[in-house]
């Protein structure tokens, strides 16, 4: 039984040490980051604590003088670390920055290396393209200049020759011709009158109506 | 294979030389047109054929339709 007690008391004794130990920890941290803020936001550093001559007498001075002295020495001692702490950042942020330009240079290198590969490519379908017709219009000749000559084969030359120049007086002479014919056959049939002088029926139509108007000849 | 009868005279040439060609009724006429420009050494491209009154004549045609639209079919 009194065991059981002396067991239990030193359980609550342990759980209350721990306990407080957290406590205190968790203060110290909190006074840390307050003395942090109060010397960034301080003016210009306080002197140093004033120096001892030697062989002066170690005179005790009162708590809070001493504790006024030996704050500045912190914040002398925090100020020369601020700056360090303050260099360490701003190296940092311009290695990010570095580090950030050269990702950007190697998008834009991508980007651009991918552009050309794609006009490459477009260039050289342009180009299979125009040489596939190009293929394609030769063969097509080809074929029609087989077929050309194919036929060309039934194709015959009955007559060849110059054609006669009539002259003034030839001319007159036919017209002559042409009116005396139709006097002399009183009757005759259009188509038969163009084919003794050799023209078309149409034009010994317009022929005889010409003459017809001129008067040379009436009927 | 019936066959039409072409006389084709050169303008270009003031001596007016002519050619008769006999070529099959199914003849494509720009196979006749070049025929006549090789005959008449001349260049086919920059060539026509012309009727005696002036109307022009579709190649797209075959011989015989060309015939044909003169009424001389038989």
């Amino acid at each position: 039984m009194d065991v059981a007690l002396y067991v239990i008391a030193a359980a609550v004794l342990v759980v209350l040490i721990l306990f407080a130990v957290k406590v205190r920890r968790q203060t110290r941290a909190a006074d840390e980051d307050q003395r942090r803020d109060v010397v960034r936001a301080a003016g210009p550093p306080q002197r140093a604590a004033e120096e001892r001559g030697a062989g002066m007498p170690r005179r005790r001075r009162n708590l809070a003088s001493v504790m006024a002295n030996r704050r500045p020495q912190r914040e002398a001692v925090e100020r020369e670390e601020e700056p360090v702490e303050e260099d360490e950042v701003e190296q940092q942020s311009f290695q990010a920055e570095m580090e950030e330009r050269e990702e950007r240079r190697r998008m834009q290198e991508l980007r651009e290396q991918e552009r050309q590969q794609a006009e490459e490519k477009e260039r050289l379908q342009e180009q299979k393209q125009e040489e596939q017709e190009r293929r394609a219009k030769e063969e097509q000749e080809k074929r029609e200049e087989e077929e050309y000559l194919r036929l060309k084969a039934s194709f015959i030359v009955e007559e060849q020759g110059e054609e006669e120049q009539l002259s003034e007086d030839q001319s007159r002479n036919l017209l002559q011709e042409f009116i005396q014919h139709i006097e002399t056959s009183k009757v005759v049939l259009l188509e038969d009158l163009a084919s003794h002088f050799g023209m078309r029926t149409q034009d010994a139509i317009s022929r005889l109506q010409d003459l017809l108007a001129e008067g040379s000849l009436t009927g | 294979m019936s066959k039409v009868t072409f006389k084709i005279t050169l303008t270009s040439d003031p001596r007016l030389p002519y050619k008769v060609l006999s070529v099959p009724e199914s003849t494509p006429f720009t196979a006749v047109l070049k025929f006549a420009a090789e005959e008449f050494k001349v260049p086919s491209a920059t060539s026509a054929i012309i009727t005696n009154d002036g109307i022009g004549i579709n190649p797209a045609q075959t011989a015989g339709d060309f015939i044909c639209s003169y009424g001389m079919c038989f």
